[in-house]
């Protein structure tokens, strides 16, 4: 099966029931992509598959023909982050992490399908599958709504990698 | 589970590419497992809960068409997300199921066959399915195809325009369970239907006779709904009992019949 992820063109040799989120992690090393509940609920795994946001955990590699795939890795990178990466470090809405691909990924394509500054309900409404258990969402809804209107506070907190003076 | 998994033979994957083909595969449905959208399928092989011998998947069978107006068509394999678009309500709020992701890839086929939220709307609708299985074709009403669905492959859906429709529902937020009470009501040239759905896990949803006759005896909303206790059999399950769902049964009827009388 071939599709193409973060780009590049992959040829998978899972069998074909074996799901998108075992082949990102597994076979492409790529573990932004976090297996949760691994039945659809919790929304950790979420990757945008042709622009849209899907469970990669629900998503067997036989639906992928030619399938176009983004996952948290092709967002930005320590030295430039996304519009929406940089929302949620300023408005400091990850805590442990676990969620927060999946959450920046579904904020992404809702701002990019809105085209326009997005409502609180909307994002309430899009990333309603997505659970998180440290931050209370609220500082989620305040980063992906300062996100769609270009909003930047100016107050990055230092990344992981800078704190321990590592050079992107 | 899982040692019976790992001598199992890998399972035959067929990606069906028309109509004709998935009908051909399915056959009689015998030791065939169906993935439409794969949000139910899925995590049951990732988790070993079943192992079939054979797979056919409908994502290439041409079956997520929408067409027509009054009755709307609309193929087995249409996303829920897809047909909220289009549908006359109750069945486009029925459709607005968690989440966003979820409702893009689910499809109107499984829903109906595992007893989800679109059943009670399709049935106030007076929607027939299309369906392949042993005996070859067949198009029912809906009642009929749900209370037997299995061994049936979901071809389409005739749905019939409503005058007016409206949905209410009782779900615990953004959670992945059946919803604990569903309620549709749509108003027909023959008067207005009532039906519910969440009465148990996986029973199917039904139509109310009683209500119905105390509405086209003159009863108003709140009087009417109070015999839908004569229609149902409630039962006890992990997301609400038996006494619950009979106690606020008849609220959520004569809710929706208010929010009818304000939709015509």
């Amino acid at each position: 099966m071939k599709f193409v992820v973060n780009g590049r063109q992959h040829t998978s040799v899972a069998g074909p029931l074996t799901t998108l989120l075992y082949v990102l992690r597994e076979e492409l090393g790529l573990v932004g992509a976090k297996a949760g509940c691994q039945h659809g609920s919790c929304g950790s795994c979420t990757v945008l598959i042709d622009g849209e946001p899907r469970r990669s955990c629900l998503t067997v590699v036989a639906t992928l023909d030619g399938a176009e795939i983004t996952t948290v890795e092709a967002l930005g990178d320590p030295s430039h982050l996304s519009d929406v990466q940089v929302a949620f470090n300023e408005h400091y809405a990850a805590q442990c992490g676990f969620c927060t691909p999946g959450m920046l990924l579904a904020a992404t394509a809702l701002i990019s399908r809105k085209g326009r500054p997005v409502e609180r309900e909307e994002v309430v409404e899009a990333l309603g599958g997505h659970y998180c258990r440290c931050t209370g969402y609220v500082r989620i809804l305040d980063a992906v709504v300062a996100a769609s209107r270009g909003e930047r506070l100016g107050t990055m907190a230092p990344t992981a990698l800078e704190i321990r003076g590592v050079e992107p | 589970m899982l040692a019976s998994r790992l001598a199992a033979p890998e399972p035959e994957v067929v990606v069906a590419r028309s109509e004709a083909e998935a009908i051909a595969v399915f056959g009689d449905g015998a030791g065939i497992t169906v993935i439409g959208g794969g949000t139910i399928v899925t995590p049951l092989l990732t988790h070993g809960a079943i192992w079939p011998e054979r797979v056919l998947m409908l994502q290439a069978a041409g079956l997520d068409d929408i067409s027509g107006r009054d009755p709307l068509e609309v193929g087995g394999a249409v996303t829920l997300a897809a047909l909220a678009e289009v549908a006359p309500e109750p069945l486009a709020a029925a459709a607005r199921i968690p989440d966003y992701e979820i409702r893009g890839q689910a499809t109107v086929g499984g829903n109906v066959t595992v007893g989800g939220d679109l059943q009670p709307a399709l049935i106030v609708l007076g929607a027939r399915v299309r369906s392949a299985g042993a005996g070859g074709e067949r198009l029912e009403p809906i009642e009929d195809f749900i209370a037997a669905p299995w061994g049936r492959l979901v071809l389409s859906f005739e749905v019939p325009r409503p005058l007016a429709g409206a949905f209410v529902q009782q779900r615990r937020r953004h959670s992945h369970t059946h919803p604990v009470i569903t309620v549709a009501v749509a108003l027909r040239g023959d008067g207005v239907h009532v039906a519910v759905g969440g009465l148990a896990e996986h029973a199917p949803a039904v139509a109310c006779p009683s209500v119905e006759r105390a509405l086209s005896g003159g009863a108003p909303p709140r009087e009417a709904a109070a015999s839908v206790v004569e229609d149902v059999r409630p039962e006890d399950d992990p997301l609400a009992s038996a006494w619950y769902r009979s106690r606020v049964l008849p609220v959520l009827v004569a809710r929706a019949l208010e929010q009818l009388e304000e939709a015509r």
